[in-house]
């Protein structure tokens, strides 16, 4: 049990599939139409830095939902009775098995001019086709993933550890604020994870729900418009640099090197 | 009163998780055709078209292959990769965040890369293996994540007791650790399934013409969201609401027993064999079934891309499919593509291998020109006999060798009479351009398409050009003007967004037009081309030049244009017959009907000769293109 | 060390082993061999290798030089799923997910011994632990006492040549310890297996053993029977770490004479080095009127021990302690005496009064301080005399003369090898990476651990 050996297929694999694809990224990224290394394709970045932003945004403003909608749901079901926590349990992770693009289907049925809501409220929606409605299918989309960190690590705070809270003078939002919640860090810094890396790099939600195009769907459209791998590698390089970085920040707050999950 | 409000909380949260998936549920006993968001009497027929639609079927076996083998992969490598994890000291941090690197990437750059390393460096045929690959790579962390803490837990002595008391290592793996650690890959293993049958983005960049659930559902809105979408969501929900109940029943009477609250079964000897073996089997025989559905592809099987809803295929009277395989024996894998652009990208970067295909002229000259193309075999066409003059020869392939044409049509604007004013009704009865659709009277009710050929070829045309233009001025013109507006960008939208009465004015192709005016007969809708000019454009059959099957292929085409097949297509898509075969045995009415046929009576050929301001589209100069990709991708970026 | 006679019915023996973990050595040439069907207890502090050396006879490390023979034979490339040997863990590792029965049974299984007979054999082998009636009970409804059984129970049904046990008891509470020693010892006769058996409880290693070894860092202190290491202890170390004792500086002019003190004791020792360490039991001290004795003492404490009255004397500077039925109240004067041949007379673990090191003078500064360069380390001391660049000095540091401090003021660090307490002081030997060190010390530290130390302030240390 202390060899290494089963390390070796796996760091193949991750040699094979992990590292040299992304260095392929980087290939691209940094060499023009004509195959040879060149900065060019930075003109990518200037011109879509608005994207990034938007995207970054959007993203940011997501996740502070999930995570604003979520920690109260996991509170809430920290305290079931263990019957309750698996149906809950249940609850959470249904939705998530139902087709991302049938997801994203439901909610324009809902949204789009002369959808659902618009019969129901009998004039058109301020929503549909909005910022809003964008942010609605991100956390529609991916609150799940909020959830289920959140929850796997409260349901491991003893509650031996509550009661001495409380025997030590803590009432409710002090025992949530000074216990409950340092206790919850790893599961809050996973969820963020888990939501903001595929909300920022969003593709489909922000064409269908909101009609225009954040920086996934302007990857593709790169790729599939004008079948330029040089742009949409390099919009992808910065996606994953930004995106990388954040998270390895964040993850400095946190002693444990794991991202826990479901 | 604290209760009170956290179940009411719970109420609010799962209404907003639910809301959207019952309200599917409820629209799939909607009985509409097209259009699922208005209420149109009860019907089964929605699930029942689910078992009849082939394509919908192979996909959804396609996605729960790819899940079960995915996660199978996921598991053995998952579980490799944990234990010699485990057993690293230094720089296991460093290591693990490697191992993190798929779930912390964004889907959008593991697909990329994923793509350019089967393409580039691997030189793979993008399908159902490299799919599989994809799906193992980004399932593997959350395997490994599940079984690390196992493995953290489990008494480190555990498997050299197994050792000492006489277990070969591989055996005491097995019968030690195995068990210790089962939970966890478990844990992991349901969770590939999930993430696996969810995926689209990385399955759209590595499935070539594989097409998952999610794939197919994407390619297949081209005319809207589909009632079987509906239904598919209802099914779905209902299988795996059962499996998630199974599941909990089973953990409920582990821990009923656990607490001696009930007694165990007496453990039979050998039940566990039993289990692993029933499991095993059950799997086993899943693959066996649904593997060469996924995999086949003997040598009488043709490869067909075509656009979403474009052939009376899968649930219909006459379907073109199943009776070209009836008559010839060779069987058809049917896929979608979602545009010219996307086709051309697929077959570029050899993710795509098609047999036949069915590019607009602009796109099929590029291909003519960049060799793509095989030239056809015309005596293996006898029917192309039929196909009108007019289409004969045409400039993107004027000397007959690479293309078979299979419908046209024209652009134009349908409007909505009723929520229009006086004058601008007054001025759409004969408009001189295209200039209504940057009225302010019509916030958010004017559609745009939304893709960048359609959207510029329009702009350009109101600006008097050329929509074949080389020249970047006018093209950056044309964005300016694009931006002057906020469009409702949509493609699939009109098909619902008219008959709801939410989009007054919509240029959109013809015979979607048509179609749209003829299944809405009460509302007063109305179809014009602008006179100073628009867009006539013609899809081509034509057979890829890495196809190995031209023969097939060009039976396939021959029969798409013999009077059955043609007809049913055509009444079907109601896009315009080139071929005049087809056109004779149509209905009386739809052979009249001007925004079809806009020639009448008059002679096609001679038609378009006169007709000098409907352009069809060239293909543009790479370097065009790129420009008209990016000021498209700013105005799509911008129409906050 | 290996001063016991070996017999033809060796089972193992252990020639040069040498292990190293990270650089850092945790085995340093072990001879060891045990005779079969003996009981031999390997004791020590932990971090000294006694588990180390269980591991490589168990076949879970392999070491880096030297040989592990088994009836003469080396194992060295069996693996260990095929020695004939059976390990009891330190945590039991049952296995979890199985039964009492099934875990006893795992390693018949294993060799597909007839299910008849292994139901036999598992019924009889729980009998002997007690553990009747408990067949289907799962693991983790035992107590710590009952796994310990099943652990091993586990490892003897398969009958092996050899049984290891790591600190088997160490995880159980004292009464079910006692108990439990007793049922080890009872099994090992009844058995007729050879033990070995890891601990570093000395209790636990004389109640049962015939043989122990006495380990630290890597090297075998001394091996014998429980009484010669009691009453024979090799050094100060093994003294210090089996039983109470007063453990001395002293020093020896001839043979059969020791000061110590400030008075002479008659002994039976011959003169081993002019400097030497003297061990004396407490039990061994005779309290007589005052005056009356080798030497005089002040009584500081008596307490009452439930057998005997444990007594701190002060004598000299010197605190000497003494177990005796007859309790002396605190406050009184008493004579001391000791029989000549209670008196242990051993070498010094660490050869010299003071450390002796080379030192260059790297700055001689205006304000009457010296920089030497020691180690490698650059060290600036009050100058006592004059100093020239680059005079190269040797120093004799006396061990008082260097003090533990925060390793953020320190001059010099190393591992802890030993700490003794002599009296009135710890006797502290300190392993840097360039030498040993002597250090005296009035503050206690954990052997083994990393201290770090400097040349006292407000001493003339040159």
């Amino acid at each position: 049990m202390k060899s290494k050996k089963p390390l070796v297929p796996y760091l193949f694999w991750m040699a094979a599939f992990v590292i040299i694809p992304l260095g392929m990224v980087i290939y691209y990224a940094f060499t023009g139409k004509d195959g040879r290394f060149s900065f060019s394709n930075f003109r990518y970045i200037a011109e879509n830095s608005q994207v990034y932003l938007d995207s970054f945004l959007i993203a940011l403003i997501s996740t502070a939902i999930c995570l604003l909608i979520a920690y109260p749901l996991a509170l809430v079901m920290m305290r079931m009775s263990p019957r309750g926590q698996r149906m809950m349990n249940i609850l959470v992770m249904l939705p998530m098995w139902m087709n991302f693009i049938l997801r994203i289907c439901s909610l324009e049925v809902i949204f789009r001019s002369g959808g659902v809501l618009d019969q129901i409220l009998g004039f058109s929606n301020p929503v549909n086709h909005t910022m809003a409605a964008v942010v609605i299918g991100i956390v529609y989309n991916y609150l799940p993933f909020m959830v289920l960190p959140l929850y796997t690590v409260m349901s491991k705070i003893s509650k031996s550890v509550l009661e001495a809270g409380r025997d030590l003078g803590c009432n409710g939002w002090r025992l949530l604020w000074k216990v409950i919640f340092p206790l919850s860090i790893p599961g809050v810094i996973s969820g963020i994870t888990m939501v903001f890396v595929p909300a920022a790099s969003a593709f489909v939600i922000g064409n269908r729900l909101g009609g225009f195009y954040l920086i996934g769907d302007t990857i593709d459209s790169y790729y599939t418009k004008s079948f330029d791998l040089n742009a949409a590698s390099m919009l992808s390089f910065v996606l994953m640099v930004v995106i990388v970085i954040s998270i390895v920040v964040m993850n400095h707050f946190d002693k444990d090197d794991d991202i826990v999950l479901v | 009163m604290k209760k009170t409000a956290s179940y009411l909380y719970l109420g609010l949260i799962f209404l907003f998780l639910y809301a959207p998936i019952l309200l599917m549920i409820a629209l799939s006993f909607n009985d509409a055709r097209h259009g699922i968001s208005v209420w149109q009497g009860f019907t089964l027929e929605n699930y029942a078209s689910l078992l009849k639609n082939e394509e919908l079927m192979d996909a959804l076996i396609n996605s729960l292959v790819i899940a079960l083998l995915s996660a199978v992969g996921a598991c053995l490598l998952g579980t490799l990769g944990a234990l010699g994890l485990n057993n690293v000291k230094k720089g296991r941090g460093v290591l693990m965040n490697f191992s993190n690197l798929p779930i912390i990437n964004p889907e959008i750059v593991t697909g990329v890369s994923l793509m350019l390393l089967f393409i580039a460096v691997f030189g793979m045929k993008l399908g159902f293996f490299t799919v599989l690959l994809s799906h193992v790579v980004f399932n593997t962390p959350y395997v490994i994540l599940n079984v690390m803490p196992r493995l953290r837990r489990m008494d480190k002595n555990l498997f050299e007791a197994a050792l000492d008391l006489g277990c070969p290592p591989a055996k005491a793996f097995f019968k030690v650790v195995l068990p210790e650690i089962f939970p966890g890959v478990f844990a992991g293993f349901l969770i590939s399934l999930t993430y696996s049958f969810d995926d689209f983005i990385i399955s759209y960049f590595t499935g070539g013409n594989f097409q998952t659930l999610s794939v197919f559902v994407n390619n297949s809105m081209k005319k809207g969201i589909q009632p079987w979408m509906a239904s598919m969501t209802g099914v779905i929900f209902v299988a795996v609401l059962m499996i998630l109940l199974i599941m909990n029943i089973h953990d409920a009477r582990a821990e009923a027993i656990e607490k001696n609250k009930i007694s165990a079964p007496t453990p039979k000897k050998g039940m566990g064999y039993v289990k692993a073996a029933a499991a095993v089997l059950c799997i086993a025989l899943i693959l066996g079934i649904c593997l060469p559905r996924v995999l086949r592809s003997d040598d009488n099987t043709i490869v067909v891309c075509n656009w979403g809803e474009y052939m009376s295929t899968g649930d219909c009277d006459f379907d073109v499919i199943a009776e070209f395989e009836k008559a010839t024996g060779i069987n058809v894998e049917y896929v979608t593509a979602e545009s010219n652009e996307a086709l051309y990208a697929k077959m570029k970067s050899g993710s795509g291998k098609y047999d036949v295909i069915f590019p607009s002229e602009y796109m099929a000259e590029r291909m003519i020109d960049e060799g793509m193309l095989a030239k056809l075999d015309y005596d293996n066409i006898p029917n192309y006999e039929s196909i009108m003059d007019a289409f004969k020869g045409m400039e993107h392939d004027p000397k007959e060798e690479y293309t078979v044409p299979y419908f046209w049509g024209t652009v134009g604007i349908l409007y909505n009479a009723d929520m229009l004013t006086e004058k601008d009704l007054a001025m759409m009865e004969n408009p001189k351009d295209w200039s209504i659709l940057w009225s302010k009277n019509y916030p958010n009710q004017i559609m745009m398409f939304d893709n960048p050929r359609d959207a510029f070829g329009i702009a350009l045309k109101q600006l008097g050009y050329s929509q074949n233009t080389t020249d970047e001025t006018e093209i950056r013109e044309a964005a300016a003007l694009l931006k002057e507006q906020k469009f409702y960008y949509g493609m699939d939208q009109f098909f619902e967004m008219i008959p709801s009465g939410s989009l007054a004015i919509a240029p959109y192709y013809a015979g979607d037009c048509m179609y749209v005016m003829e299944d809405n007969p009460d509302m007063d809708l109305r179809f014009v081309i602008p006179e100073c000019g628009t867009n006539i454009f013609s899809d081509a059959m034509c057979v890829p030049a890495t196809s190995r099957k031209q023969a097939q292929a060009e039976a396939f085409i021959n029969f798409m244009l013999t009077a059955e097949a043609g007809k049913a297509n055509t009444e079907y898509v109601y896009y315009s017959t080139p071929n005049q075969a087809v056109f004779d045995v149509l209905e009386p009415e739809m052979q009249e009907n001007k925004v079809a046929y806009p020639q009448g009576t008059e002679d096609l050929k001679a038609f378009r000769e006169r007709m000098t301001s409907w352009e069809a589209f060239q293909y543009l100069p790479v370097k065009i293109n790129d420009l008209m990709t990016d000021l498209w991708n700013e105005i799509k970026t911008n129409n906050k | 060390m290996e001063n016991r006679v070996s017999g033809t019915d060796v089972l193992i023996r252990l020639e040069d082993l040498c292990k190293s973990f990270d650089n850092e050595q945790i085995l340093k040439s072990v001879n060891l061999y045990i005779r079969d069907k003996e009981f031999v207890t390997l004791l020590g502090p932990s971090g000294c290798g006694k588990t180390t050396i269980l591991r490589c006879i168990a076949g879970f490390e392999t070491p880096d030089s030297g040989n592990v023979l088994f009836d003469g034979k080396s194992i060295l490339d069996t693996p260990a799923h095929e020695r004939p040997i059976n390990t009891v863990f330190q945590k039991y590792a049952l296995f979890p997910h199985l039964n009492v029965f099934d875990n006893v049974a795992f390693g018949l299984r294993i060799k597909k011994t007839p299910e008849k007979e292994i139901r036999q054999k598992v019924r009889k082998m729980l009998a002997m632990v007690d553990l009747k009636g408990y067949e289907r009970r799962p693991i983790s409804k035992l107590s710590g006492g009952q796994q310990q059984r099943v652990a091993i129970a586990r490892a003897l049904v398969n009958m092996p040549r050899l049984l290891l046990l790591d600190e088997p008891l160490g995880a159980l509470d004292l009464k079910l310890r006692k108990d439990m020693q007793l049922e080890l010892k009872n099994l090992h006769r009844q058995s007729g297996i050879t033990f070995l058996y890891v601990t570093h409880d000395q209790e636990e290693a004389l109640t049962m053993s015939d043989t122990i070894v006495v380990m630290k860092s890597g090297t075998i202190q001394q091996i014998g029977s429980p009484q010669d290491i009691y009453n024979e202890p090799a050094n100060a170390f093994v003294a210090d770490f089996i039983g109470e004792s007063n453990i001395f500086d002293a020093r020896m002019e001839e043979d059969n004479k020791v000061y110590l003190c400030g008075s002479v004791f008659d002994c039976v020792d011959p003169k081993p080095a002019d400097l030497v360490d003297v061990v004396i039991r407490p039990e061994d001290v005779e309290i007589v009127p005052a005056g009356e004795g080798t030497v005089t003492g002040f009584v500081e404490a008596s307490l009452f021990k439930g057998v005997h009255y444990e007594m701190t004397v002060s004598c000299g500077g010197e605190q000497w302690i003494i177990h005796s039925t007859r309790s002396v109240e605190a406050g009184n004067t008493i004579g001391m005496r000791v029989a000549p041949e209670n008196i242990h007379v051993m070498k010094r673990m660490f050869p010299t009064e003071s450390n002796h090191l080379e030192a260059k003078v790297t700055e001689v500064s205006e304000e009457g301080e010296v920089t030497l360069e020691i180690d490698g380390e650059s060290v600036t001391l009050p100058a006592t005399g004059t100093y020239e660049q680059d005079q190269v000095l040797s120093l004799q540091i006396k061990p008082e003369d260097l003090e533990l401090c925060d390793p953020d003021d320190a001059q010099f660090t190393g591992i802890l090898d030993s700490n003794v307490w002599k009296g009135s002081f710890y006797e502290m030997i300190v392993i840097s990476e360039h030498r040993r060190w002597l250090i005296k010390s009035q503050m206690d530290e954990q052997a083994g651990s990393e201290v770090a130390f400097r040349f006292a302030t407000g001493k003339t240390v040159l």
